[in-house]
């Protein structure tokens, strides 16, 4: 009796070490999404879909774009990926497109139902969301685990983006320095508060957020914040200007005045807003403008209209 | 008399037989329409993922589009009974307002506390858009202090409505960031819906239509007033307390999956009134084929219109309900007038 239950005993730890071990050979590949979804990956995907723009750039800057097989109708850099078929948007995407190209994994930016969906079809999803630099350098260090890429890519691409951003910030005038500074991200009016990577960029390029910290990434604000801190510039995607002027108390601003404006076109805009490798170029489009001090060739009569 | 009668009885078999025929017409329409055409067809036996494009996204999405709008179409005929009123929708009681904040807590919390994301994980989505709308109903009965005061019901699901979509609009005002997520299910939509969904909706239809069935009887007699329906032994508040448990379960269940789809529960049972006047287990049984068909023909239409795109649903439905409700109100005088 005694030795039937050694016998169990031990092929008991035998199979738990085996079991270990087996799975320590296979070399799983075991990632935490930002939704806390355990994803596991036995071997480094070949075939990846991306629903967010920021990740199809994250992809192809760890130089995996051609493991790519799909992409959301957003993602449109590298300019290769237009051969790709287009899979709806991130919280609409094409169900049916998705699994007729059998990825290995997919790589989404949001909590949605979509993702419910595609995993109760067996897909495997990633969900990774990032709000600040230290979400996209950590985005950046995941995806180099997923493809099966030393953590010193992941690491050297970051710094490079990094070393752009510092060197943009080289680049204004010292009399735009300390600049006090309004983003608006929609016209709602939703802002760029110092705790998103567009906060954070603006202060590594020495600007000064008007909007207080402690508000969330991208809060919805009273317009008459704006007026009380009057910024020394606005900035905002062409989209967005609808007669500012006409907002209550806005005409009186400095830099609605003195057209202290800087309007970026709408390709240019979705860089700035995406939380990812071209982060840096987007610094370079604020610099830019900033150098030029013209609001990207609108004149006073434009702004008042 | 007793031929009228029979001419009506088998003039309904009539209509809910072809009814039957066009949604099985449209089942199989459905599993033809979609992003990747007709190829999933022709390799349906060679190619794996074809099969399951037919079998796990088609199919279940357009039974499950069907089942969603039959759910509606058969709650709009019980409200539209129960409060004497051909306005009331299923979302009258605040169900709607319920499972959308449902939809943002859920999403809200995602990202948040470890413990937080355990449950919801388990629960998704849909489970959180379902507690929410079911909640909202049964916080609306408890805010009328039961079902005997149909003013009283009718005030309070508006309020309940009014006070979730705030709390809702607080939410996605702190989190900005789940603004789109939460657009994407207040638009409604059927292409999340999987063989599970179809089995929840399919169980509770069922479960509904047994209920009304019994209790149909009793909503004849409530149409003829409060007090003619107790002298015929109908107890007002225990028969509506009953029907409005069960509109809050079906209409949670095709809420959660499909989102927010407008009109078919108040379009369905105008159509079907224009074939039964005041037999209410014939009206729910047709409302609900209707509702049914309704639902997924405007499905087909949404995958297909702007393929491989699609539309939310929801809106065509808005859209195509409006539409006729704008129809009727333009045609309705003039037939007046001539009779």
């Amino acid at each position: 009796m005694l030795k039937l239950l050694r016998a169990l005993v031990l092929s008991t730890i035998a199979s738990f070490f085996s079991a270990g071990f087996g799975s320590a050979s296979a070399a799983t590949i075991a990632l935490t999404g930002s939704d806390g979804q355990v994803v596991s990956l036995p071997e480094p995907p070949r075939r990846v879909i991306s629903l967010l723009p920021s990740w199809t750039e994250a992809v192809c800057l760890l130089d995996r774009c051609d493991h790519l097989i799909g992409v959301d109708r957003y993602s449109n850099w590298p300019s290769t990926l237009k051969s790709l078929p287009a899979l709806g948007g991130g919280f609409d995407p094409d169900i049916e497109g998705i699994l007729a190209l059998k990825p290995d994994l997919i790589l989404t930016g949001a909590a949605s139902k979509a993702n419910e969906r595609l995993r109760a079809l067996g897909l495997t999803v990633l969900m990774i969301d990032a709000q600040t630099n230290e979400d996209v350098h950590r985005a950046l260090e995941m995806l180099a685990r997923v493809f099966g890429l030393p953590d010193q890519i992941a690491e050297q691409r970051w710094l490079q983006i990094e070393d752009e951003i510092s060197q943009a910030a080289k680049l204004i005038p010292p009399s735009q320095r300390n600049l006090r500074v309004y983003f608006e991200v929609s016209a709602e009016p939703y802002a760029a508060a110092p705790d998103s990577f567009l906060g954070q960029t603006l202060s590594r390029l020495g600007l000064r957020n008007i909007i207080p910290a402690g508000l969330g990434s991208f809060p919805k604000i009273n317009p008459e914040l704006v007026v009380k801190e009057s910024p020394d510039v606005i900035m905002m995607s062409e989209g967005n200007l609808v007669n500012l002027s006409a907002r209550p108390g806005w005409s009186t601003l400095n830099a609605v005045k003195n057209q202290h404006i800087c309007l970026f076109a709408k390709d240019i805009a979705n860089v700035i807003v995406r939380p990812g490798p071209r982060m840096a170029e987007g610094a370079r489009a604020i610099v830019d403008c900033l150098t030029k001090q013209v609001s990207s060739g609108l004149n006073a009569a434009e702004v008042t209209q | 008399m007793t031929t009228g009668h029979q001419r009506a009885t088998t003039w309904y078999a009539w209509m809910v037989f072809a009814l039957l025929l066009i949604s099985c017409l449209l089942i199989a329409a459905g599993i033809c329409v979609g992003s990747t055409g007709f190829e999933p067809i022709n390799t349906f036996l060679s190619n794996p993922a074809s099969h399951d494009i037919l079998w796990h996204i088609r199919l279940p999405r357009s039974i499950g589009a069907y089942l969603a709008g039959a759910l509606l179409g058969m709650t709009g005929a019980i409200a539209q009974g129960l409060f004497r009123n051909p306005l009331a929708d299923p979302y009258l009681l605040g169900s709607a307002s319920g499972a959308s904040l449902g939809v943002a807590c859920a999403l809200m919390v995602f990202g948040g506390s470890p413990f937080a994301e355990y449950w919801l994980a388990r629960l998704g989505l849909t489970g959180a858009a379902f507690v929410g709308a079911v909640s909202a109903v049964l916080l609306t009965l408890l805010l009328a202090r039961g079902a005997q005061d149909r003013l009283k019901l009718l005030l309070s699901g508006v309020i309940v409505s009014v006070i979730f979509s705030a709390v809702t609009s607080v939410i996605a005002f702190r989190s900005p960031g789940i603004l789109q997520a939460l657009q994407s299910f207040l638009l409604g939509s059927t292409s999340f819906m999987s063989w599970a969904s179809c089995v929840v909706m399919g169980g509770v239809l069922l479960v509904g239509l047994i209920a009304s069935a019994a209790l149909a009887r009793m909503l004849d007699a409530l149409i003829l007033g409060e007090r003619t329906a107790m002298s015929l032994g109908v107890y007002q508040p225990v028969v509506g307390g009953v029907l409005i448990l069960i509109m809050s379960l079906t209409t949670g269940a095709a809420v959660a999956h499909a989102g927010l789809i407008a009109f078919v529960g108040l379009v369905a049972p105008h159509l079907g009134r224009s074939f039964v006047k005041a037999n209410h287990a014939k009206l729910i049984g047709l409302s609900t084929l209707i509702g049914g068909v309704l639902l997924l023909a405007a499905d087909l239409l949404a995958r297909g219109l702007l393929a491989p795109e699609e539309l939310p649903v929801g809106i065509l439905t808005a859209l195509l309900g409006g539409g006729y409700l704008c129809w009727l109100m333009y045609r309705q005088p003039s037939t007046r007038q001539t009779r």
